[in-house]
């Protein structure tokens, strides 16, 4: 052991160490959290009132559930929109 | 090691945990300490809270320019800082509900009439949105103030108990706080919510029937038949934000039938626990509906009164979902109450009857 470290400036010099790895292990954990971002979508569901057609598209502002947005390619039955609902995306690191 | 010998060094350590032991048992020092830590992070979580209230009232005011309004902060400032609502004197129990009515309507009456004032000529569907918009900006400020009101407090008294309360729940305040100012964007483009869930659900078992009129902002729907079945429904008017006045349409129309109601089954958004799963759907007995109490004590009299069972079939999902655009979870929950609402009807209402079916929410986004 050299001289002038003793045991209790070793024991000091442990605790100090570990407390500032601490510290700054919690602020990087923090932040990774923080930066961490989902990307939503909103999904517009359009039915034929006879239940023979279906397709999805985005969501237009306007949309609402019982809307008519027009007819059905196949039988000329009224297309309604019979959903809206958002589905998560695929998580984004920003 | 030369000028201390090892005798000396248990001696310094001894005097170090006694006037160590004396700070911490008989000074206020660690909790000073703490007091000044827990109060920095709140200070901290505050600017949070400061920066979305803003936050919200910017885009507030820009919703309200898009609607051509010209003075839209003066708007938003005068509706944020009033319309409080005072709860009726409650030692005197006698007509409480009733009391209670009179003012969430009186309160809503003029709420409707400011918007009328300040925004002549909005459609029905914008105005119902507004206000829930508007709503929420002031939800906001109000949380905000009783947190800034408990952190002086705590501050002035030193109460460091106040302010590690306040520490420890800043964190599910922010969230909720978080969660609302998210919501404010649904009812700006007028997406279901995951409270529309109830209204939904009517919306698919009523099919394309029209709408009538039964009580203010609420409609019901009338003979749909299902396996011989007749199936009335009752639920806000959309596609604007409104929850509708529920109960007092469920009366009405019970009166309306004169009683002849087999079973009036209700359908809700209901809070989950922290371990229950998004979409879960759950069926018990009684009124599910979250309203403070007048439009729940409407439906039970009513029943009560012709003795009509009271099913309730409820769509979990947390305050985050419930407030802001329908997910996925929740719109496969709606499906699959649809089919226990619709075995409810065929199991345990008789051919030839009527069924009363009442879907409990905000219906925006949904017609
Ligand atoms: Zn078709």
């Amino acid at each position: 052991m050299p001289p002038n470290l003793d045991i209790f400036t070793l024991i000091l010099l442990i605790m100090t160490i570990s407390l500032i790895l601490y510290t700054l292990l919690l602020s990087f954990i923090q932040r990774k959290a923080s930066r961490e971002t989902v990307k939503p979508k909103i999904i517009t569901k359009i039915s034929c009132m006879r239940d023979d057609y279906s397709e999805e598209r985005d969501f237009k502002k306007g949309d609402y559930v019982g809307l008519v947005v027009g007819k059905c390619p196949k039988c000329e039955g009224n297309l309604l929109i019979t959903a809206i609902y958002l589905i998560r995306g695929v998580k984004e690191k920003g | 090691m030369n000028m201390l010998d090892v005798s000396d060094i248990w001696t310094l350590i001894i005097v170090i945990i006694f006037i160590l032991s004396f700070i911490l048992n008989f000074t206020d020092i660690p909790q000073r300490i703490q007091l000044w830590r827990f109060a920095s992070y709140v200070r901290r979580k505050l600017i949070q809270v400061d920066d979305i209230e803003s936050d919200v009232r910017r885009r507030l005011v820009n919703y309200l320019g898009s609607l051509g309004i010209k003075t839209p902060r003066e708007i938003v400032d005068n509706f944020v800082n009033n319309y409080f609502l005072i709860e009726p004197v409650n030692i005197e129990p006698t007509d409480i509900i009733r009391r209670l009515a009179h003012l969430i309507r009186v309160r809503d009456t003029n709420i409707k009439s400011y918007i009328d004032y300040c925004m002549p000529g909005l459609t029905k569907v914008d105005k119902h949105n507004l206000i829930v918009a508007l709503e929420i900006a002031a939800v906001i400020t109000i949380v905000n103030k009783v947190l800034k009101h408990y952190f002086k407090t705590g501050l002035e008294s030193n109460n460091w108990v106040l302010l590690m309360q306040l520490a420890l729940e800043m964190p599910r305040i922010l969230k909720i706080i978080n969660a609302y100012s998210k919501a404010l964007d649904a009812f700006f483009l007028g997406t279901p919510i995951g409270d529309a869930a109830g209204p939904l659900l009517v919306k698919y078992l009523v099919g394309g029937t029209e709408p009538k009129y039964i009580a203010e902002d609420t409609v019901y729907f009338d003979g749909v038949m299902l396996n011989n079945r007749r199936v009335y429904a009752i639920k806000a008017e959309g596609p604007g934000a409104t929850v509708g006045r529920i109960g007092e349409a469920v009366e009405k129309l019970v009166e309306k039938l004169g009683g002849n109601v087999a079973r009036i089954i209700t359908v809700d958004a209901a809070l989950k626990l922290e371990s229950e799963v998004t979409g879960e759907v759950a069926e018990g007995v009684g009124a599910a509906i979250g309203d403070i109490g007048p439009e729940k004590i409407s439906i039970e009299r009513v029943a009560v009164k012709y003795g009509i069972p009271l099913d309730a079939v409820v769509i979990k999902m947390s305050q985050e979902e419930a407030i802001n655009t329908m997910t996925k979870e929740v719109y496969d929950g709606v499906l699959k109450a649809l089919d226990k609402v619709k075995n409810i009807i065929t199991s345990r209402v008789r051919e030839g009857e009527s069924v009363i079916v009442v879907g409990v929410g905000n219906t925006v986004g949904v017609l």
